[in-house]
């Protein structure tokens, strides 16, 4: 057994058995009248550790008989331990509790992958931010910090506010682009998304449905395959939009790739990757609308009408209002999502055109700092920024939207 | 007190077999070889494995393959980890920046001297070696050319041009436009990435410049050299031999533009014949020539250290691992077989200079007959802190904007010379 793969069994251990011992010994000692919240803390320790030392002992026993099998069984090693703390724990007949054996044994498991596979790395990238780290040198002695990856403190971040040095011109450039492209999208993105899920909720039930799947159905295709897509559409040479500029009698214009390119003195490539984002986007928010549309009570509206309302006046009157908590979850959505947009931007542009990257976003800076340069310690100050960003905007917007109401 | 007995059995059992089933793996020797994902590399490579094995039955070599970006992420995780394997084949560029984590080379094991400098360069870290070269990287200093469009245009094929103003002056007959005005065939498609960055490294060696100082410790991109070199790509460039809009790293490659006739001349390393043969197999008759010289001088040019194998430090065999290597790399006759099932060019002189090893050679890579007497004239990069970060993110952007017309040559050059030197710090 190689010792990569070995490591990776010992993950799988860890995590199948936690997740199995956390979720199933609360419903246990809830039967038995013992506190399931400890159940979840005993069974999750037995778990990990049951599932390290008996599945290391099925993989040994059969890795020759059974190679391939042996990996596979080795995954029910946690089993064994688990089965033997379900047994012989005793019964207490002394105490009754409430049952929450149901709520300990859903809560635990999703509390322990959140927080090894989320929590972690995220408190792993905000200590990473403040050193120069990089995985090709040995550091020091603790997670090779320190040593050749040296503490930097606030180095990383006054860079970015000073926009000093390439790094920082670089940052702010990926900030601004970010920026752009979310001040962009989110606005197109209502303007599209509202009157369209109206005038879709107006037609006849029988075309709902048809128009619902046609409008969602570029959400649900591949990015890679939507940039594709749209990167033939902006081909300078062959492109479909340049054909048709041509057969008009205009100048084709090389939409992805010229730095000097702009509409209204945005980059034509900003404006190319903002297009397909929206396409695919799009029908994400429109379904949210069209089911919070329906949410709104008929009586309201027909009230509204009894006072004489024009259906302009009814939109903008009664139901934009009314939508207003969707409003916020969409925007609160659609700004995360676009902050974080990267196979789109990567596929079609490369973040390019032009030296200082006209397309290129935070996400890609971030990409290739960590991933290209290998340079873990700024591109995680870069996504500790980013996170800030996106939780004030998201902070604004919660303000800015709220209702005082419900209907 | 029967729960305790029966944990405590479990237990003892567990710690019986583990330790049994340890010490009885002692015995052989166990390798793991790490290498990107490439068919002929992998193939040759596993020729050689098979051949050394074969030669040391204890020993068992598995390599194990990744597609490219993978491979790099995956040395970047397990490599801090300590999952990594045994023995790791790496560009050898970025060797310098691993070799924390890299055995040297024992003392004496391999004549370093038998390597060309451009090749065994990127191995060698504060004078210690860490890895051996299986080939000589070569990016610049031939072009593939298209006879048809040679003929197309009445110019003599193949070209042998005397001057660089010759080569501007094909390059422009070359270009075709369509009736909108855009450039539809590139006359001479230089503005690749690799492209242009070992075309400026080059001009600028034969402009009779240097891109270092003199103790190696900075870049001096903002010399008269460089100044020069970026006036004759610009000149490429206002005569009309390529549009850089429409031709550049992200659109229309070179290797794809060239075998889709959309560039009569190209300039890209041989290993491009073997893409171009196994993609576009139905794609005629092509040729592969030298590029003239800058200037008056020897075609002097830079080259990265190619793919070599390293071993890791953690390895448990690393002695046996560096067996493989000289067995791999330095053994003429083994490296010759991986030259030419990989189809690259050799990183041992000996080979190109032995009459039969050379003739061998050859027969199996005929287009390499432009490239192997230009080979002494290539000279190591030099070991910059972060080769990717000043080829790909400086010098090949801020040359691409220049070309564009979008800033200065001399700005061009300040900014390329501040930037790749930030890179120290």
């Amino acid at each position: 057994m190689p010792d990569s793969n070995l490591t990776a069994l010992m993950l799988y251990w860890g995590m199948i058995s936690g997740f199995l011992g956390c979720g199933i010994t609360p419903l246990i000692f809830d039967r038995k009248a013992r506190n399931p919240w400890f159940g979840a803390v005993i069974g999750l320790a037995v778990g990990i550790i049951s599932g390290q030392i008996f599945g290391r002992l099925i993989l040994l026993l059969f890795s020759n008989a059974a190679p391939n099998l042996a990996p596979w069984l080795s995954l029910l090693g946690g089993l064994i331990g688990l089965i033997a703390l379900w047994v012989l724990v005793p019964a207490n007949k002394e105490t009754r509790l409430n049952h929450r054996g149901f709520v300990a044994g859903t809560v635990t498991p999703m509390v322990f992958y959140l927080a090894t596979l989320s929590v972690l790395p995220l408190l792993w990238a905000f200590v990473l931010a403040f050193f120069d780290y990089s995985p090709r040198r040995v550091g020091g002695p603790i997670l090779g910090l320190g040593g050749e990856n040296p503490f930097v403190g606030f180095e990383y971040f006054q860079m970015m506010l000073e926009g000093s040095g390439r790094d920082g011109r670089m940052f702010q450039n990926s900030l601004v682009n970010t920026l752009l492209f979310t001040a962009l999208v989110l606005p197109l993105n209502m303007l599209i998304t509202i009157p369209l899920a109206v005038m879709i909720e107006s037609t006849g039930s029988r075309f709902k449905g048809f128009f619902r799947a046609v409008y969602f159905l570029p959400v649900v295709t591949s990015s890679v395959g939507v940039a594709i897509m749209w990167g033939y559409i902006f081909n300078t040479q062959y492109g479909l939009l340049n054909s048709a500029i041509r057969a008009v009698g205009g100048t084709p214009v090389a939409w992805l790739q010229d730095p000097s390119a702009n509409i209204l003195g945005i980059p034509t490539a900003m404006v190319a990757v903002v297009i397909a984002y929206l396409w695919q986007d799009f029908g994400y928010n429109l379904v949210i609308y069209i089911a919070a549309l329906q949410g709104i009570p008929d009586s309201l509206k027909d009230a509204a009408k009894a006072d004489g309302a024009s259906p302009l006046q009814l939109f903008f009157y009664v139901t934009l209002p009314l939508l207003r908590p969707t409003i916020l979850v969409t925007s609160v959505l659609t700004v995360i999502s676009s902050f974080q947009v990267f196979d789109l931007i990567q596929v079609m542009t490369q973040g390019g055109p032009g030296r200082i990257g006209q397309t290129r976003v935070l996400v890609l800076e971030i990409y290739e700092n960590a991933f290209r340069f290998e340079r873990m310690g700024w591109a995680a100050a870069i996504a500790v920024v980013m996170f800030i960003f996106v939780a004030v905007l998201t902070l604004i917007q919660t303000r800015v939207l709220r209702t005082n109401w419900e209907y | 007190m029967k729960r305790s007995l029966y944990l405590a059995t479990l237990l003892l059992v567990v710690f019986c077999i583990s330790a049994v089933s340890l010490s009885a793996q002692d015995e052989p020797v166990e390798l793991r070889l790490w290498a990107h994902q490439e068919s002929n590399f992998n193939n040759a490579t596993q020729a050689l494995i098979d051949a050394y094995t074969e030669a040391h039955p204890n020993v068992t070599i598995t390599m194990e393959t990744f597609v490219y970006d993978l491979f790099i992420q995956t040395l970047q995780t397990a490599l801090p980890a300590g999952d990594n394997a045994d023995i790791l084949a790496l560009f050898g560029s970025w060797t310098c920046s691993y070799a924390d984590r890299l055995a040297p080379m024992p003392e004496g094991l391999v004549d370093t001297s038998t390597f060309y400098a451009a090749a065994i360069g990127g191995y060698t870290c504060d004078d210690q070696v860490y890895g051996l070269p299986q080939e000589f990287n070569m990016e610049y200093g031939t072009v593939l050319v298209n006879p048809a469009m040679f003929e197309a245009a009445g110019l003599t094929y193949p070209p042998a041009w005397e001057n660089y103003d010759a080569l501007i002056s094909d390059a422009a007959a070359l270009s075709q436009y369509g009736e909108d005005g855009l450039m539809t065939v590139a006359g001479y498609h230089f503005t690749n990435a690799d492209a242009i960055v070992f075309g400026f490294l080059a001009g600028i060696l034969q402009n009779g410049g240097s891109y270092w100082n003199e103790d190696g410790t900075a870049f001096t991109f903002n010399t008269d050299a460089a100044r020069a070199t970026l006036n004759q790509m610009m000149a490429l460039v206002e005569a009309g031999a390529i549009d850089p809009v429409l031709f550049n790293d992200s659109a229309n490659w070179g290797g794809n533009a060239f075998f889709t006739n959309q560039a009569a001349i190209t300039l890209i390393g041989p290993w491009a014949v073997a893409f171009g043969l196994s993609d576009f197999p139905d794609f005629g008759d092509f040729g592969y020539v030298q590029l003239p010289s800058h200037t008056d001088s020897d075609p002097f040019f830079a080259a990265d250290s190619g793919w070599g194998l390293t071993v890791a430090n953690n390895s448990p065999h690393a002695d046996v691992a560096w067996d493989f290597l000289a067995f791999a790399a330095a053994n003429a006759d083994n490296a010759l077989s991986w030259n030419i099932g990989s189809g690259t060019i050799p990183a041992l002189s000996t080979i190109v200079e032995t009459e039969a090893s050379n003739a061998a050679l050859l027969e199996a890579l005929p287009w390499l007959d432009a490239n192997l007497p230009l080979l002494q004239y290539g000279s190591y990069i030099g070991a910059m802190p972060d080769r990717d970060l000043v080829f790909y993110d400086i010098i090949y952007p801020y040359i691409l904007d220049t070309l564009q017309g979008l800033m200065s040559v001399d700005d061009a050059l300040l900014f390329i010379e501040e930037d790749a030197n930030a890179t120290f710090n």
